[in-house]
C-alpha cells in the first residue's frame, strides 16, 4: 500500500458541478457534441466495426509478441540513424532525457503534448535541473501557464471557458482580459510561441505509433506544433511507450482511419507525420519506456488496456466524465481509460476511481480498439474490495445491499415494514444530506400500494406459472 | 457502424395511439448506477436532472423504461424539481396496467 493521499473523484466532481452554472454544462455539451460527430463519422463508414475488430487484433498480436517487435523496431530505427534508448521506468526516462540535453548544452526545449512525459512528470524534473520546458500544443500551453495538468488526453484545457483563457493570458502574457475572441487568443499564443521555437535547443515529441518493420514513428497533431518542434532545433527526442508498436506500415491504414474519427469526429488529424531517422544534419533520440507496462501485460484481467491509442472517445462518451471534469480524477489519465490505467501505477491512491462510474458500458461500445473498459472497471472494484481499500461507508453500504438482495425473505420484510414507516419518518431525517445523500436532489419513491410480487401472486400464480 | 436498435421503442411503436417523442440524448445514462447514486451523489443527480429536462423539453408526458432503477431515479429527480412527468414500466404499457 502506498502512502499517497487517495484521489477522491466524487468529492472533486461535486466541486466542479457546484462551482458555477457555466463550466460543467459547457464541458458536458462540448464533449457530447464531439461524440455526436464521432458517431456520424463511424456511421459513414460501412466497415467501421470491421476496422475496430482489426485494430484490436493487430494490437493483441503485437502485444503478445512485443519482445520481437520492439527489437525489430530498435534495429530498423538504429539502421536509419536514430539513437534508441530503453527506460525501465519514469526515473530512467527522465534521467536519459536529461543526460542527452545536458551533453548538448540545451537550456530550453520545446515539446508537443505527450501523455507519457506527463506520466513520467518530466517537466518538473527538467525544470528543477535548470532546463526551461515550453509546451507547444495550445491546450497544453494553456494548462502549463495555469500550472495545471491536462484534464483530457486530447483536449487538455477543455474544462476552461474562453473567458478563463482570456483572463489567464491577461495575467501571464499581458493581453486584454475582456477580449475572449478565440481567433485573437490563438493568435496571441502563436506570437508568443514562435520565438520559443527559435530559441529552443531541442524539440521533444511523443509518438502515437511506432512501426517495427521500418523503425518509423508517427506523431499526429492538428496544430503542426510537433512538426515545427521536431524540425527547427537540430536535436529531436521522442518518448514512446512500448505498447505503441505496430508491425507494419500498412497497419497505419487501419489506425489512422480510427484515430481522429474516434477522437474528435474528424476523418484525419491535420498532421500525421512519419519520422524515420534524423533529418539531414540533425540528431534523433528515441526513448522506449516501460514504466509499468510489462507488469500490466502480465495481468490477465487488465492487459487489454495496453491496446489504447489515446483517442479519448471513452472520455467524451462517458456521462460521468462529462459532468466531472478531468482534473477531478486526480491522476494523469482521467475518464474511463484513466479508471483502468491509473490503478496499475498505484492501487491504493487510485482505489476510488473504479467507483466513479455507473457501469453504463458506453466506453466499451466506442473504443476503437475494443478494450473491455467497462468490464475492467468492474474487475478493479473487486480488486479494491478484496484488498480492503474501501472506506467504511462503502463497505457497510455494499454489505447491507448484498445482504438484502441475497435474502429474499428479509428483503420482503423490509418492504412491508419500511414502506409504511416512510409515512411517519420526518423529512429532516429522510432528506438530511449526510444521513441520506439520495434525498438532496431527489424525492423518495412513494411506496406502491401493492408490490409487484403481491400483484403477481394475486393475478398470475394461479395460472400455474409460479 | 450498424443502425442503432431500440427494443423497447420497437415494442412500444406497436401500441395504438402511442406517440414516441424523440429526445436529444436517448442513449445517455440517467446516473442511477446502484450505490453510485449515494456515493457519487452530485454527479448522479446532475445526470438525472439533465435526463429529466431532456424529456420535458421535448414534450413527453410519460417516461417508459424496462429498468425499474432508472425509473425510480428519474422519478425522484422529477418530483423534487416539481416537474410534470409520469414514470411507468414498459410492461405496464404493454399489459394495459396496472397503473
Amino acid at each position: 500500500m502506498s502512502n499517497a493521499k487517495k484521489a477522491e473523484p466524487a468529492a472533486a466532481a461535486e466541486l466542479f458541478i457546484l462551482h458555477d452554472q457555466v463550466h460543467e454544462p459547457m464541458h458536458d455539451r462540448f464533449l457530447w457534441a464531439t461524440m455526436q460527430r464521432r458517431d456520424a463519422q463511424a456511421a459513414a463508414i460501412p466497415e467501421w466495426e470491421e476496422l475496430r475488430e482489426l485494430a484490436s487484433k493487430i494490437k493483441g498480436h503485437t502485444l503478445t509478441h512485443l519482445d520481437h517487435y520492439l527489437e525489430e523496431f530498435e534495429a530498423n530505427a538504429t539502421k536509419r540513424g536514430a539513437h534508441v534508448h530503453w527506460a525501465m521506468d519514469a526515473a530512467e526516462h527522465n534521467a536519459i532525457v536529461y543526460s542527452i540535453l545536458e551533453s548538448h548544452g540545451v537550456k530550453e526545449l520545446i515539446k508537443s503534448k505527450s501523455m507519457l512525459q506527463e506520466e513520467c512528470q518530466m517537466t518538473p524534473f527538467l525544470e528543477n535541473r535548470g532546463i526551461k520546458v515550453i509546451e507547444s500544443d495550445l491546450g497544453e500551453r494553456i494548462q502549463q501557464l495555469d500550472d495545471q495538468p491536462p484534464s483530457h488526453i486530447v483536449f487538455p484545457s477543455i474544462h476552461k471557458t474562453r473567458q478563463d483563457v482570456a483572463q489567464l493570458f491577461a495575467r501571464k502574457i499581458g493581453t486584454d482580459p475582456n477580449d475572449d475572441d478565440p481567433h485573437f487568443l490563438t493568435e496571441v499564443m502563436r506570437n508568443n510561441a514562435r520565438p520559443r521555437f527559435l530559441a529552443a535547443g531541442a524539440g521533444m515529441t511523443g509518438g502515437n505509433f511506432a512501426v517495427a518493420e521500418t523503425g518509423t514513428f508517427m506523431v499526429c497533431t492538428n496544430e503542426g506544433n510537433a512538426d515545427i518542434g521536431a524540425s527547427v532545433p537540430s536535436l529531436h527526442i521522442a518518448s514512446i511507450g512500448i505498447e505503441k508498436l505496430v508491425p507494419r506500415v500498412e497497419d497505419m491504414g487501419v489506425f489512422l482511419r480510427l484515430l481522429a474519427r474516434s477522437a474528435e469526429g474528424e476523418p484525419l488529424t491535420q498532421y500525421s507525420s512519419h519520422f524515420t531517422g534524423p533529418r539531414k544534419g540533425g540528431e534523433l533520440h528515441i526513448v522506449l519506456v516501460d514504466n509499468g507496462r510489462s507488469r500490466r501485460l502480465g495481468m490477465p484481467d487488465f492487459w487489454h488496456s495496453l491496446k489504447c491509442i489515446r483517442c479519448g472517445a471513452c472520455m467524451n462518451t462517458c456521462p460521468v466524465y462529462r459532468r466531472s471534469g478531468g482534473l477531478s480524477y486526480g491522476a494523469t489519465y482521467s475518464g474511463p481509460i484513466g479508471v483502468i490505467l491509473d490503478p496499475t501505477f498505484d492501487e491504493f491512491k487510485y482505489s476510488e476511481l473504479p467507483f466513479h462510474s455507473t457501469l453504463c458500458g458506453s466506453c466499451s461500445d466506442v473504443c476503437p480498439v475494443k478494450i473491455d473498459i467497462s468490464d475492467q472497471i468492474f474487475k478493479w472494484r473487486r480488486v479494491m474490495a478484496k484488498k480492503g481499500y474501501l472506506p467504511l461507508v462503502k463497505r457497510l453500504a455494499f454489505a447491507a445491499a448484498g445482504h438484502a438482495f441475497g435474502h429474499p425473505e428479509e428483503f420482503r420484510l423490509m418492504e412491508e415494514v419500511g414502506a409504511p414507516a416512510l409515512d411517519y419518518a420526518p423529512d429532516f431525517l429522510l432528506y438530511n444530506h449526510s444521513l441520506n445523500p439520495w434525498g438532496r436532489e431527489r424525492q423518495l419513491p412513494e411506496p406502491a400500494k401493492q408490490t409487484f410480487r403481491e400483484w403477481y401472486l394475486a393475478n398470475r400464480s394461479k395460472h400455474g406459472n409460479d | 457502424m450498424g443502425e442503432p436498435f431500440d427494443k423497447t421503442a420497437s415494442l412500444l411503436s406497436k401500441v395504438k395511439g402511442l406517440v414516441i417523442v424523440p429526445v436529444d440524448r436517448p442513449d445517455d445514462c440517467c446516473g442511477f448506477g446502484g450505490t453510485f447514486c449515494v456515493t457519487d451523489e452530485a454527479v448522479s443527480a446532475r445526470m438525472g436532472l439533465d435526463k429529466v429536462h431532456d424529456h420535458l423539453r421535448h414534450g413527453a408526458e410519460y417516461v417508459v423504461s424496462p429498468d425499474m432503477s432508472c425509473l425510480m431515479h428519474q422519478q425522484g429527480i422529477a418530483r423534487r424539481a416539481d416537474l410534470d412527468l409520469k414514470y411507468i414500466h414498459v410492461a405496464q404499457v404493454l399489459n394495459g396496467g396496472p397503473f
